[in-house]
């Protein structure tokens, strides 16, 4: 719980929260300060109080591949490897791992120590199971992301076996993301799993108490560090006032918050803020064959127009990092010191001018509602930019799942403002995706797909070179605008020891409280 | 009254199926979901594919008879992102939390309403009368998302003493219903104070009077039960949308009610949900007005239900 002040002090947080309610965006407020997250020797124990933004429809690791379900299934299940909070790949049910030189022939070692809930072993045959299941289902949503599995075999009582249609790079993130369940109690149960799931993972399912909350407790057999709380909710709360108000209140202990918020929190005393860096890049993607863009010098123009700078500082209170690539550090193919178009306007209105643009409409569309809190306000601060460089921009706002609809059939009139966040952690499918036939790729470049192959079968020390060329070719190009890497803003509980990971992830093994 | 009965459920049963029926074109009309349910990296080839599994790539028309096939079946069709739930239980699992919120907050209300302008017009006090108007005008101004706000701001964060959101007991109802009953008071204090008023003068109230009854008892037990009928309609139409779901109170509250789910189930574009829970609002509706007809009838002498 947090620390109680005398009322009146916190009274002062209201006055600020109303402020905040009108929108007076007060602008120039620097980066919050993070709580302490050092680690020290914080006494096992104790319980929290998760917030999560959206509520999965389904928390079975077999049909459902979604981000918001990530955060029960690391904490029920276990994959092969594991994707830290940090994005690195970190040994899992698998202690160790060899590929073939073309990357399409993977064996896995498996530990043998290693338990379900319900006391059983894990066998290489419940691996094998797992795929093979997903790979049957032909409503599983986790189907794509293994649809480049040709077979999966168990070759001893230790080692399972990937053969893959084609090489695949990202081989090593994607078995992070699938969570091993065990073989007779998944038969068993069928579509009910979901209502009371058997992992290997650090806490076990205690109950599912739909629109409300998902709680978990300490596995004490686990076969890796055990958690340090012992009982963990994750509470289902949509609305960011509720959530902020939530942690404030001590009822929740943490949760992530709009950047807007972050002035209220710290003003209201009752929590911390904590910063957590983020593998989401916002862009701004564009349909290159549309009118007006199909012109380079147009879309170069875009590129330079957009005053980053200004943005992040006054419309994201600081969270945000300007970035010329579309994919975040700490994800697979982000490149070092690569740089982000600086801001000229001048030079984008003569751009302008050049192309012979003639003052055709082009469109800019973005979630007013359902995407980031500020979407907004970004989209319109941009869309202020562009015309400032002599263009002439039509807002459409629509709900989040329209726009995503939009996006994903190839249906963009014009550009879009976006978030990309590889949940694999791997860039691989951002540049499908984005640059190489996927459905936010306009342009169908032959050399980009060219590049693309040869990044999926580049070894790991090669692949950054590829990646550059490729970021290289889209900046040289402009098939979309990379405007910033976000930066995530928690409010939380003063007495939780947590950084949160870079994926929005709960890893709530590595959660305690100095008060536990 | 049978003839009547039958005639209403009649009208019933055409209003669920217009209700069913524009609730799946709409849904639709939005696009196909595939898109939706598969995160990032899926292909055009798999989005189809995923379309064509789900059924939504047979022709408008195959699609709205396999439908009403299944209703008529009583299958309601399953949540796709969820197959182990039918779309009808996701709904019904939220109804309770609904009723209890829409119930508790309409009946404290309304009562409230009832005691105040009781109150009122027997003691005829300006003074009262201006009390509760006034407030009343006051929190009328205040839309419910903003005033659920100040009270969690108030009694959650500055002074701690409830529970901000979520349900977990008694404690946790107590602000979104502070926040939906206060809404309501006013709404039934200012109309029963007026049709009070207009009653003060009608010729059953001289002649209450006449007989000697005290201004207390007229007030109770001639003038309140006539006054009831105007509100009764306003107040049937009224917690009917509450038990609709009140969505803006569940999502300051973050109340796992109909109004989250179906809101979830909207921007997910799980059609099957958003329809059952269509039906079930419409048949809520329906049921409410029923209702409400037959008490005026019980209520009215002068009204005959045929």
């Amino acid at each position: 719980m947090s620390t109680h002040k005398p009322a009146l002090l916190r009274f002062a947080g209201i006055g600020a929260a109303f402020a905040v309610s009108a929108a007076l965006l007060t602008g120039c407020m620097g980066p919050a300060a993070s709580s302490d997250s050092s680690s020290g020797g914080a006494p096992a124990g104790g319980s929290a109080v998760l917030a999560m933004p959206a509520e999965p429809a389904n928390i079975d690791p077999i049909m459902m591949r979604s981000l918001s379900a990530w955060n029960m299934y690391y904490a029920v299940f276990d994959g092969l490897t594991r994707i830290a909070s940090d994005g690195s790949v970190q040994p899992g049910l698998a202690e160790s791992w060899t590929a073939n030189d073309t990357q399409d022939v993977w064996e896995f070692t498996i530990r043998d120590d290693v338990k379900f809930h319900d006391g059983t072993d894990l066998k290489v045959s419940d691996i094998v199971y797992t795929y093979e299941k997903i790979l049957a289902s032909e409503t599983s949503t986790n189907r794509v992301a293994i649809a480049m599995v040709d077979t999966v075999e168990a070759i001893d009582e230790h080692t399972v076996r990937f053969t893959l249609k084609n090489p695949f790079s990202a081989w090593l993130s994607q078995v992070g993301t699938i969570g091993i369940v065990p073989e007779v109690d998944y038969e068993a149960k069928g579509t009910k799993f979901a209502d009371a799931p058997i992992g290997t993972g650090p806490y076990s399912f205690v109950a599912w108490n739909h629109g409300v909350e998902y709680q978990v407790k300490r596995f004490e057999d686990y076969w890796g560090d055990a958690g340090k709380l012992e009982n963990v909710t994750f509470s289902f709360v949509s609305a960011p006032d509720a959530r902020v108000t939530g942690v404030e209140s001590g009822t929740l202990d943490a949760a992530i918050v709009p950047e807007s918020q972050v002035p209220v929190i710290e003003a209201s005393g009752n929590a911390g803020v904590i910063e957590g860096t983020s593998n989401k890049v916002t862009l701004l993607g564009i349909n290159t064959t549309a009118g007006a863009l199909k012109n380079a010098d147009v879309r170069r123009a875009i590129a330079i127009a957009v005053d980053r700078e200004q943005i992040i500082d006054q419309l994201l209170e600081g969270f945000g990092d300007e970035t010329g690539q579309p994919v975040a550090e700490g994800v697979t193919g982000y490149v070092d010191d690569y740089p982000s178009p600086e801001f000229d306007k001048d030079a984008a209105e003569e751009l302008v001018e050049k192309s012979g643009y003639a003052g055709e409409e082009i469109t800019l569309q973005y979630a007013s509602t359902g995407g980031g809190p500020t979407d907004s306000e970004v989209a319109q601060a941009i869309a202020g930019n562009l015309e400032d460089a002599g263009l002439n921009i039509k807002l459409i706002g629509s709900e989040q799942s329209s726009l995503s609809l939009s996006i994903a059939n190839h249906q963009i009139t014009g550009l879009y403002l976006n978030h990309w966040s590889p949940s694999s952690m791997d860039g691989d499918v951002v540049v499908s995706q984005l640059l190489a036939g996927g459905p936010e790729d306009y342009s169908r470049d032959p050399r980009l797909a060219e590049l693309y192959l040869a990044q999926q079968a580049a070894g790991e020390d090669d692949r950054t070179q590829v990646y550059r060329e490729i970021w290289e070719y889209n900046t040289e190009n402009v098939y979309n605008v990379p405007l910033w890497q976000a930066e995530n803003a928690y409010a939380a509980s003063k007495t939780l020891k947590w950084t949160p990971a870079i994926d929005g992830i709960y890893r709530i093994a590595e959660i305690s409280r100095t008060d536990g | 009254m049978a003839p009547y009965l039958v005639r209403r459920v009649l009208q019933a049963l055409a209003t669920l199926f217009i209700a069913v029926t524009i609730a799946f074109l709409l849904g639709r009309a939005s696009g196909k979901p595939a898109a939706l349910i598969l995160t990032e990296g899926a292909t055009t080839a798999q989005i189809d594919e995923l379309n064509g599994k789900l059924g939504f790539n047979d022709p408008l028309g195959v699609q709205y008879l396999n439908y009403l096939s299944g209703l008529l079946r009583g299958d309601f069709g399953v949540s796709y992102r969820n197959p182990g739930q039918s779309a009808i239980d996701i709904i019904a699992e939220r109804l309770p939390a609904t009723i209890t919120l829409a119930i508790t907050a309409f009946a404290i209300g309304l009562v409230l309403a009832v005691v105040a302008a009781t109150l009122i017009h027997i003691t005829g006090s300006h003074t009262l009368r201006a009390l509760f108007v006034w407030t009343g005008s006051l929190r009328q101004s205040v839309p419910d998302f903003f005033f659920g706000v100040v009270l969690v701001l108030l009694f959650s964060v500055a002074l701690g003493w409830l529970p901000s959101l979520g349900y977990s007991g008694t404690p946790s109802l107590v602000l979104p219903v502070a926040t939906i009953a206060t809404a309501q008071f006013v709404l039934y204090v200012r109309l029963l104070d007026a049709a009070l008023g207009e009653q003060t003068t009608a010729d059953y109230v001289r002649t209450a009077y006449a007989r000697g009854k005290g201004h207390g008892m007229v007030v109770l037990t001639e003038m309140l039960p006539n006054a009831f009928l105007p509100v009764l309609t306003v107040a049937g139409l009224n917690l009917a949308g509450l038990l609709g779901g009140t969505i803006i109170v569940e999502q300051v509250f973050a109340w796992p009610g109909i109004g989250t789910a179906l809101i979830g189930a909207v921007s997910q574009r799980d059609f099957a949900v958003v329809q059952a829970g269509l039906l079930v609002v419409s048949l809520i509706f329906v049921a409410v007005n029923v209702a409400v007809d037959i008490l005026y009838s019980l209520i009215d002498p002068r009204v005959k239900l045929s």
